[in-house]
């Protein structure tokens, strides 16, 4: 009994649901004729909501509701907009996230036995190296970026996982704090991963990488100097492949100034601003955009097709999501007893929020749009599946930080009971 | 027409879903707020020893220490309650204790009676302090908020 009780979400996974109801009612009434898939589609992600919940508080009472009904909410919404643009993707993003789900359950498992990750780090120190290496040799280009790779039909961004690899060698190496030989393999770790990144044109994925490694080492050490250092080599770096490569000065050119460029290359970031502003505060309404008017509707500028057709208020809301998610998986990383899975919690989270505010932040203009997905949302499997994954790693964190606190406040327990039964004794005498 | 009727059922339905969206966003703020300060209350317990908490008398004195409450805290016959007594002089959802700005409450639920130091309370919502006995039916408990740390006792 003697127990942290957990808020239930069990009403709020609810109201998720309803939203997600109204939304594919809207959609199935489309074109003055009802379509029956609209709704069967959303059954069946109420279906595999309500299985996942259940699965998940099932495992341990532990588990951090609102960082699944966050991550449910953004999927839900990123479903709504792919079934709204084309059904067909949309039954492959709904079972992608089946796939997703199981993979997240798989890491929920893992996280029991958080030592499996440490003894395979060169494992993952090679197989991510490798995987990013071969891609220059054999990567597929799509949409500017040589950053897929098709095995047995399958096409998949190993960025993506590189991304997740990189959580735990960074926090393997970062969790002894004796001195900057401990902190030095995974630096030059990440700063390949990085040029690896930046040779394949992936740019997004390889901001993301040097953002979250420099986030994940302040917060291990606490050094101010040579993050500072470590900002500064990355800025250098940055301007160095801007004088370097040719991409990135195209990227940066369109970011100053699309409109000079309208007709060719700047006509994607110029869509997309028009889109946010043709719906204002309030949205154009569910199918009234013209959301097919942008390049990479369905991935990367999906936050431009959510914020014409919904509004710019709920754009803000989705934001606000993601700053949720922050703290629900920085409260996770500050309750955990152990260094190592601190690290690990504290770097997922930062993977998942810094991956969002860059592609929004591209979408809005506020920095050169790099092309990477938007966590949840985007229609990408690599993408999604990796995200699903990093939430399962902090869910069995935080599955593991309850555990810990009941045993805790049972010895704590425990003690006083034997004070109490020593203290009768001494009255007795 | 039904064109018409349509687009305006999307323009109506795009304030719902603001609405709805504001409105989780909220309920997860709120509830986020609350589950921290739950945690912190325990980890407060853990350290200083600092706990709102009821030690019942014999014979249902089981749970050594006695329970830490929460916020809020079902106490009855029904298993589903927070805090669970097997006795038939109990109602099934006796009572509820729970805290409001820095003190603690005891309400009774529906038609059963509490006494608390032997007296029924006024209202049917009462204040709790220290050391109080409180009885429903034949259960009796202490109400408590400090669990003396173990150090200070050895």
């Amino acid at each position: 009994m003697n127990r942290v009780r957990h808020m239930s979400a069990l009403g709020l996974l609810f109201i998720v649901m309803l939203f997600e109801l109204a939304a594919f009612a809207l959609l199935s009434l489309r074109d003055g004729k009802f379509d029956v898939w609209a709704l069967a589609f959303a059954l069946a992600l109420i279906a595999l909501l309500f299985f996942q919940y259940v699965c998940l508080l099932w495992i341990s009472r532990y588990a951090d509701r609102f960082l699944l009904v966050i991550a449910n909410l953004l999927a839900a919404i990123g479903m709504i907009v792919q079934y709204r643009l084309s059904p067909e993707t949309a039954f492959r993003q709904l079972l992608l996230y089946g796939v997703g789900m199981v993979a997240m359950f798989v890491c929920v498992g893992l996280m029991h036995k958080p030592a499996v990750f440490r003894k395979l780090n060169w494992a993952m120190i090679v197989a991510s190296l490798a995987l990013l290496g071969v891609l220059l040799i054999v990567g597929k280009e799509q949409g500017g970026a040589k950053n897929w790779i098709t095995i047995a039909g399958f096409s998949f961004q190993p960025s993506e996982f590189v991304k997740v690899a990189l959580v735990f060698i960074a926090a393997n190496y970062l969790t002894e704090q004796s001195g900057w030989r401990d902190w030095l393999p995974s630096a030059i770790f990440a700063i390949l991963v990085c040029g690896l990144l930046v040779m394949e044109r992936d740019l997004g994925a390889a901001l993301l990488v040097a953002g979250t490694y420099l986030i994940i080492f302040y917060t291990a050490t606490g050094d101010v100097r040579t993050t500072l250092i470590g900002l500064g080599a990355g800025c250098c770096g940055a301007v160095a492949s801007y004088y370097i490569f040719d991409h990135v000065r195209a990227r940066v050119a369109i970011w100053k100034n699309p409109w000079a460029t309208y007709e060719t290359s700047g006509y994607q970031i110029a869509q997309g601003l028009m889109a946010i502003a043709s719906g204002g505060a309030w949205g154009l309404g569910l199918t009234q955009g013209l959301p097919k008017s942008i390049p990479a509707y369905n991935t990367d500028y999906i936050f431009a097709v959510i914020c014409e057709e919904f509004g710019l208020i709920f754009g803000i809301a989705v934001i606000t999501l993601y700053l949720m998610f922050i703290i629900r998986g920085a409260l996770v990383a500050l309750y955990a007893r152990d260094r190592y899975l601190m690290l690990v919690a504290f770097g997922c989270t930062v993977l998942i929020t810094l991956q969002s505010f860059i592609i929004i932040g591209g979408v809005i203009k506020l920095i050169p749009l790099t092309g990477i997905t938007m966590p949840f949302v985007s229609h990408g499997g690599s993408s999604l599946i990796a995200s699903m994954m990093l939430l399962g790693i902090l869910e069995g964190i935080a599955m593991r930080n309850g555990d810990m606190l009941e045993d805790a406040m049972d010895q704590a327990m425990e003690q006083d009971r034997l004070a109490n039964l020593s203290k009768g004794e001494d009255h007795a005498e | 027409m039904a064109a018409n009727a349509y687009s305006l059922a999307t323009l109506v339905m795009r304030y719902v879903f603001v609405g709805i969206m504001i409105y989780i966003l909220a309920r997860i703020i709120y509830h986020s707020i609350s589950e921290y300060q739950e945690l912190h209350r325990a980890l407060r317990w853990l350290k200083d020893g600092y706990a709102r908490h009821i030690e019942f008398l014999p014979p249902y004195d089981t749970q050594e220490g006695g329970y830490v409450l929460v916020r809020s805290n079902l106490i009855g016959r029904s298993p589903r309650c927070d805090i669970y007594i097997d006795d038939r002089s109990v109602c099934r959802r006796h009572a509820l204790l729970f805290e409001k700005g820095g003190e603690g409450y005891i309400r009774a639920r529906g038609r059963a009676k509490i006494w608390i130091n032997g007296q029924r309370p006024q209202k049917r919502t009462a204040l709790l302090h220290e050391g109080d006995l409180v009885r429903l039916g034949q259960v009796e408990f202490h109400y408590k908020l400090k669990r003396t740390p173990w150090e200070e006792k050895a």
